[in-house]
């Protein structure tokens, strides 16, 4: 019977050293299985250098507190809640204050309480000023209290920060000289702008000012009755 | 399923010898001597084509109830002969070939299998693949949904300035034309928030004309409370000259509002406008 010559018969032994081809292998690479696979694996491969592309710039672009990405504006967010309480807490504390926190002739309580909250320039000037709260503590026994409506912050960098805040002052005063029976004075509002500065990692008031809108600024003493408004109690 | 001969030839098992000799040719063809698979085409043919060892080759096909699975013909199975080192082929007549198939070499068909196998992409890795692959999408697709450093800050600016001009519509009126300052003031806000503006609007309606209030909004400064993409809270400060009949100087009333500002198709609307008002 004619046969096909085989390289290996002209030497009988060539394939000493080499394993047999086989034909499983030899089909299994044009098999559409394997051929598929390939094609997945590229595929896959493809897909998933892509993916964790898209993850890494998604991620670093996309701030998710859920799953613990925080971006520039979260930490921005951040930083503004911060300007906000710390310029409430100024303007509670520099208007809180009256006869129980007299120790003679000062408040030194009072004066610690704000100064926790302001940079060393604006305590220097606010230890000038105090004296004059103090006196009509002592002299006249009026004692105030503030109330913040709301905070907001206009404009923030890395080290400084402008907060406004908006809310209102009650005062009262003895009846008479020496009774205990108190007068209340109707609730004075007030809009400020505080500006901040960050010392050691804490905002700090560096200064404030009354923001009346009008050339007056700084004298504004409220007056008048409110007009009607249209959103007049919307509140919820 | 594994290949036989006559499917490396791509011949039918009842081939006759001219179709398996034609297939033969038309497989090496195209390929270089040197090549293995021009070694393996050979073996196949010569097997096929000699009769004996066709047979012999066929009955080993039917005798074994899995032979479809066999990786290699048992013919082509390396004969150890005497001294003859391990693994060395030889090319033997019918009679060792006979020989061959009534022992075959059991190792032959795991080293194949192995062969395969690494040549083969194994399914697990792919699949492993594909679920790595889902998982990393899965987390691409959640965070394109959210929002943007960028974008958020590109929001609450457009959000702050909306609620500027915003709140200097609203809050203003003029007892000669209440129905236009509703209407304009009532296009700025979700629909949620003007029910509520439309109820108290109701209240200024009633007094304006007899008063013959005019009022005007002067924004004075804002103030960012929350950022967000889609919902911002901005506070304004504003003053509201109001001109009465009784009164021939505007009164000045200063108010505050923090306003809930959402995002709605190309603009922004006021959700809520939370006011104390301030004496002027």
């Amino acid at each position: 019977m004619a046969v096909p010559p085989a390289p290996d018969q002209r030497s009988g032994v060539t394939e000493a050293t080499s394993p047999a081809p086989d034909p499983a292998r030899e089909l299994g690479e044009r098999t559409p299985s394997h051929s598929l696979r390939l094609a997945l694996l590229v595929v896959l491969s493809v897909l998933l250098l892509a993916s964790v592309a898209a993850v890494v710039y998604l991620a670093a672009t996309r701030p998710v507190s859920a799953i613990g990405i925080d971006g520039d504006q979260d930490a921005l967010q951040s930083e503004r809640e911060s300007v906000m309480a710390q310029s409430e807490q100024f303007m509670l504390r520099i208007n809180t204050y009256g006869p129980d926190l007299l120790e003679g002739d000062t408040m030194p309580k009072y004066r610690e309480l704000v100064e926790e909250v302001i940079t060393p320039k604006f305590a220097a000037d606010f230890e000038k000023n105090a004296p004059l709260a103090e006196a009509t503590v002592k002299q006249a026994g009026l004692a105030r209290t503030a109330e913040v409506f709301s905070t907001g912050v206009s404009a923030i960098d890395s080290d400084s920060a402008t907060a406004l805040v908006a809310g209102s002052i009650t005062q009262s005063y003895p009846k008479s000289p020496g009774s205990d029976e108190r007068v209340q004075t109707e609730p004075a509002p007030f809009r400020v702008q505080v500006s901040l500065v960050k010392i050691k990692g804490t905002w700090l008031v560096d200064d404030f000012s009354p923001l009346t809108g009008t050339d007056d600024e700084g004298a504004g003493a409220p007056t008048g009755t409110p007009a009607p408004s249209p959103t007049e109690g919307a509140s919820p | 399923m594994t290949p036989t001969w006559y499917d490396l030839l791509g011949v039918e098992p009842d081939a006759s010898a001219d179709e398996i000799r034609a297939a033969w040719k038309a497989a090496i063809a195209d390929l270089d001597p040197t090549h293995h698979r021009f070694r393996t085409l050979n073996e196949a043919a010569e097997v096929l084509l000699d009769t004996d060892r066709r047979a012999a080759y066929d009955a080993s096909l039917e005798s074994e109830p899995d032979s479809q699975t066999r990786v290699t013909p048992p013919l082509t199975r390396p004969k150890r002969t005497g001294g003859a080192k391990r693994g060395r082929f030889v090319s033997g007549g019918s009679g060792e070939t006979e020989a061959q198939l009534e022992a075959p070499d059991e190792t032959q068909p795991e080293q194949d299998s192995r062969t395969t196998d690494r040549r083969t992409i194994p399914a697990w890795l792919l699949a492993a693949l594909a679920a790595v692959v889902a998982v990393l999408l899965a987390m691409a697709g959640y965070l394109v949904t959210q929002p943007s450093d960028d974008s958020i800050a590109s929001s609450t600016t457009e959000a702050q300035g909306a609620a500027e001009r915003a709140v200097t519509t609203i809050l203003a009126y003029d007892y000669r034309h209440l129905d236009e300052d509703q209407k304009a003031a009532g296009a700025l806000m979700t629909p949620a928030y003007k029910k509520k503006y439309d109820a108290l609007f109701t209240q200024i309606a009633a007094n304006a004309p007899s008063v013959k209030a005019i009022v005007t909004v002067q924004l004075v400064a804002s103030a960012i409370v929350r950022a967000g993409e889609d919902r911002v809270q901005v506070l304004v400060f504003v003053n509201r000259p109001t001109l009465r009949a009784d009164k021939t100087e505007p009164e000045i009333y200063r108010d505050q509002a923090v306003l809930t500002m959402v995002e709605s198709g190309d603009g922004w609307l006021v959700d809520n406008m939370d006011t104390n008002q301030l004496a002027g």
